[in-house]
């Protein structure tokens, strides 16, 4: 349930949505509502996607020509605005994909085993 | 394309759709499911502010509202804005008006095609820096045409035009048929002088200004060719110029300057003219008076060396030198030195201006701390409080920008209609309006910059705490003590106070130089003098005979006329330049040629000398019964006497200024008269000596002056002069009739305008600095109340803190008088060639205006002096 309480979830890392975003578009296109859905529902509840963020972030990468947006139709017949990934965008993903690969990998490795 | 803001309404709207749709697929009903999808959301508003935040061009919303803050507070405080912005408006004002000057004068280039590649030709030799007409025959015919494509010169004179209803002296320009074509200009009706109209003996043709033509023929296109009336004989009219054709300046006409070029190669009358050349597009100054140089050699072959009395000797041959100077620099040299002391003033006065509105700018930022503060305590970023300082200063000075355009249009209004300035007509244009703009930008940014600056340095909490009721003393005292803004201040009215120092002085030695001036005993008495001249031309006038008889004629009806005085004719006016001979004196050595004294001589009628109202200091005077059969008999200046005969035994030696040894020409001396400043009150008297017209012997009167001396208002007499004349001679004009005292004047207009505008500057300037000194002092006042209250509770006397305040005053202004000192020091020099009598340094001057400066920034403090000796310590110790 959405009202699940706040203090259990994870806090997005400042940066980081925009990535998580370019990833939920990456098998194709979606609008507001279904981005943050996939958000919440791939990490299993424990990312809640602030709505007051999206869309600036949305904003913001459509200002980068990252994504592209298009008023569509949804398959349960609302019109809603579908965001899909540019050429430049899959560019950046990659990139912001490595190298978020790479700083988890470091600090995991800082963390080591499990201590408790 | 920009998104709009609906279009992201209508897409969180679906998205609050969606939401409540996939709610409803849970089982939710419709309005519930609708509800919490749009709690879910949270404040869609907040969202549309950050959407609308990163779409907008926030800098044009956060000016629009600053400009609206801005303008409510300027309204809330009249006073304040009125201040402020006079303040610019006086400074912008002074600014544009100059700069239109100065544009008009220095910056407009000539109106001819590639103005850059005209130059005017110098030649100096030892008789001083004239070209002369065999010398631009040499050149002209040697010259690399490469280099100087096109030559010409040129002289004026005046000519005598009888028109239909009146004759009337016109100036003409006598120019060489190259003329038109080295400046390229086109005539606008007819056409310009052929080689054929430039010789001798040509027949007559002219060519008419736009301005005669209008004026004397209405504009009838038909005058070009016919033929008019000039010096008693037929010119054929072929042409007009347009009317922005104004070269030389002043020029009613021009005519063929048909130099005998053989007469003039041989060197014994040289014709003094002007020499102007066109220098090919890409040469520049020094490639073409590297030209010149050579050309200079070719020169100085053709001049006769000396053989016995004829011919040039060695020494004046090898003397002369030829350069060239950009024609328009040529033409403004006498204005230059005046035009950038007007700029130099008013860059000081507007670096003024700058100074007191930054200072009304941080007064103000002062006594709003705490709504700054309170502002920024609420979250509005620094930049914003900054960047709204910098409207409200921009808005003042845009203000004041706009007051000044008014004041600039009236003072070019005024200074258009007074005719003393020796100024062209000025005009507003677009260089001056842009010019405007600029300095009011540049003077709102200037000054809006440091209570900006200020206002981003200082700590929020503690401003709200000073400002806070229940602030201690301590920290009141404290406060007194600290402060940026307080520094900042102090530093920009000494910096003021310098400035207006600088300025005052030299406006005193430029007051100075004129009261002095104009306190010179001319060594005549020009008051109740009526002044006019005479052109005798033509071959009704060919011999001094005919001249003669005109002359005394119209003195014998002259002194007919009922309130008259005396009245003669000198050959030269006072006032009025004359011409210098060389002369010899009786039984003294031989002086080698080239070395012989020179004096000026002036025909005079005897009646000269009581019209003129000259001292005799001994001897006698001239006599009406010494005619031309009786032994010749002369008056010399003072100055003459002086030189030529330091011994004292004047009188009774004869000089002559004839070379001839077989009819030497010998003349008495039978008086030495005052000096009379002929050339102007500002150059001393140079040797004269005046010869008794009745006694000449050559055809001497073509131009001539005529004074007369009146009981009562001597302009009254004009109108009966020129009748009178007309009744003798109706060919004859009569021209330049002024009263000798409006002569005088007209010779020292420049001065009284610099001296009167560079002393408004500098008033307006003190003025300014006062205000700035009373700011400072009124805000160091307000922010000791607490102290003065603890000192004056303590038993301080009220003199005692008076002289306090007074003293921190005297400390500013003696800083401020160092640096205007040493200002005035630095700069005076500059102002050289524009005194008189008075050094560039002259201590009186230094030391008056140091201690009238002293004595404002006193004033100003008395004030805030009084208000603090006044504090009530029991209400000050409560003071905030």
């Amino acid at each position: 349930m959405p009202t699940q309480k706040q203090t259990d979830r994870l806090t997005l890392l400042q940066g980081t949505l925009d990535l998580l975003i370019l990833r939920t578009l990456a098998p194709g296109a979606q609008h507001g509502q279904g981005i943050a859905r996939a958000i919440q529902e791939t990490s299993e509840d424990e990312l809640l996607v602030e709505h007051g963020a999206l869309y600036p972030a949305l904003q913001r990468l459509e200002a980068r020509k990252w994504i592209a947006a298009q008023w569509g139709v949804s398959g349960n017949n609302r019109r809603a605005r579908f965001y899909t990934l540019t050429k430049a965008g899959r560019k950046q993903l990659a990139v912001e994909t490595s190298r978020w690969r790479r700083l988890a990998g470091a600090i995991g490795r800082v963390l080591g085993p499990e201590i408790a | 394309m920009r998104r709009k803001d609906d279009d992201f309404a209508v897409e969180i709207e679906a998205h609050i759709r969606l939401e409540a749709d996939r709610l409803v697929e849970r089982g939710m009903k419709e309005e519930e499911a609708l509800a919490a999808a749009r709690r879910a959301f949270g404040n869609p508003t907040r969202s549309q502010e950050r959407f609308y935040d990163s779409r907008h061009w926030c800098w044009w919303d956060a000016l629009s509202q600053d400009l609206r803050i801005a303008t409510r507070l300027l309204r809330k405080t009249p006073g304040w804005t009125a201040v402020a912005a006079l303040t610019v408006a006086l400074g912008i004002g002074a600014t544009a008006a100059i700069f239109s000057i100065v544009n008009a004068v220095l910056l407009r280039p000539l109106p001819f095609p590639h103005p850059e590649q005209l130059y005017a030709v110098i030649e100096t030799m030892k008789l001083g820096d004239f070209a002369v007409a065999p010398d631009y025959l040499t050149m002209r015919d040697n010259r690399d045409g490469g280099t100087l494509p096109e030559m010409a010169a040129y002289d004026s004179a005046g000519v005598n035009f009888a028109g239909a209803d009146r004759a009337e002296r016109l100036v003409a320009a006598r120019v060489t048929a190259s003329f038109f074509p080295t400046l390229q200009a086109q005539p606008l009706r007819g056409r310009i002088f052929s080689p054929e109209d430039d010789r001798p003996g040509a027949d007559k043709v002219v060519l008419l200004s736009y301005g005669l033509w209008q004026r004397r023929f209405a504009g009838d296109p038909a005058i070009v060719g016919r033929k008019i009336r000039l010096d008693r004989s037929p010119a054929l009219v072929i042409g007009i110029m347009p009317r922005s054709f104004d070269f030389p300046k002043g020029s009613d006409l021009w005519i063929p300057l048909a130099l005998d070029e053989a007469q003039q190669r041989e060197r014994k009358a040289m014709l003094i003219v002007e020499m102007i050349a066109r220098a090919a597009p890409r040469a520049s100054v020094v490639e073409v008076n590297r030209h010149l140089e050579r050309l200079m050699a070719s020169v100085k072959n053709e001049y006769p060396r000396q053989s016995g009395s004829k011919g040039y000797t060695k020494d004046f041959v090898q003397s002369l030198r030829a350069r060239v100077r950009p024609l328009q620099e040529e033409l403004t040299g006498d204005m230059r030195p005046a035009l950038l002391l007007f700029s130099g003033a008013v860059g000081l006065m507007l670096l003024i201006v700058c100074f007191t509105v930054a200072n009304l700018m941080l007064a103000r930022a002062t006594t709003r701390r705490r709504e700054i503060a309170v502002r920024a305590a609420l979250g509005s970023p620094r930049l914003r409080i900054a960047s709204h300082l910098l409207t409200e200063s921009l808005l003042v000075s845009l203000l004041g920008g706009a007051l000044g355009l008014v004041l600039v249009i009236t003072v070019i209004a005024v200074l258009n209609s007074s005719k003393e300035t020796g100024l062209p007509q000025v005009s507003i244009d677009r260089a001056t309006a842009a010019f405007a703009a600029v300095v009011t930008v540049l003077t709102g940014l200037a000054f809006g910059i440091a209570p900006a600056l200020g206002s981003l340095g200082f700590g929020v909490r503690e401003a709200l705490e000073s400002e806070s009721r229940r602030a201690s003393i301590s920290s009141a005292l404290r406060l007194s003590s600290r402060s940026g803004l307080r520094r900042m201040r102090q530093a920009l009215v000494v910096a003021q106070l310098g400035l207006s120092l600088t300025l005052l002085i030299g406006a005193g030695l430029l007051a100075k130089s004129f009261y002095r001036l104009r306190g010179t005993d001319p060594g005549f008495r020009p008051e109740n003098m009526l002044t006019a001249r005479l052109n005798l031309t033509g071959a009704s006038y060919d011999t001094v005979e005919r001249q003669r008889g005109f002359i005394q004629e119209l003195l014998r009806r002259i002194s007919g006329l009922p309130g008259v005085e005396a009245a003669g004719i000198g050959e030269l006016l006072p006032i009025i330049s004359g011409n210098s001979m060389n002369f010899r004196i009786e039984n003294e050595p031989h002086v080698p040629r080239g070395q012989e004294p020179r004096t000026m001589v002036v025909d005079a009628s005897p009646g000269y000398f009581p019209a003129l109202g000259a001292r005799l200091i001994q001897g006698r005077w001239l006599s009406e019964r010494e005619t031309a059969e009786a032994p010749l008999a002369v008056l010399v200046n003072e100055t003459f006497a002086r030189k030529f005969f330091p011994g004292g035994d004047v009188l009774g030696r004869r000089i002559s200024t004839k070379a001839d040894e077989d009819d030497p020409g010998w003349a008495e001396i039978v008086g030495i008269l005052g000096d009379v400043r002929a050339r102007g009150l500002d150059r001393d008297a140079t040797p004269t000596v005046y010869v008794n017209f009745l006694q000449e012997k050559h055809a001497a009167f073509g131009s001539t002056a005529l004074l007369i001396r009146t009981t009562s208002d001597p302009l009254g007499l004009v109108l009966p002069l020129e009748k009178l004349v007309a009744s003798i001679d109706r060919d004859e004009p009569l021209f330049n009739a002024k009263t000798m005292e409006q002569r005088l004047s007209d010779s020292l207009g420049s001065r009284r305008f610099d001296a009167a505008l560079t002393g408004s500057f500098a008033l307006i300037a003190v003025f300014l600095a006062s205000i700035g000194v009373y700011g400072v002092m009124s805000y160091l006042v307000t922010l000791r109340t607490s102290e003065l209250g603890i000192r004056l509770a303590l038993g301080a006397r009220r003199v005692q803190v008076l002289s306090m305040i007074l003293r921190e005053g005297a400390v500013l202004a003696l800083i401020g008088a160092a640096l205007g000192l040493g200002g005035a020091l630095a700069l005076s020099r500059y102002l050289a060639t524009l005194l008189y009598g008075v050094g560039t340094r002259d201590p009186a001057t230094f030391a008056v205006a140091a201690l009238a400066l002293v004595a404002a920034v006193l004033a100003a403090c008395a004030i805030p002096g009084r208000r603090a000796a006044n504090v009530e310590p029991a209400i000050a110790l409560r003071h905030d």
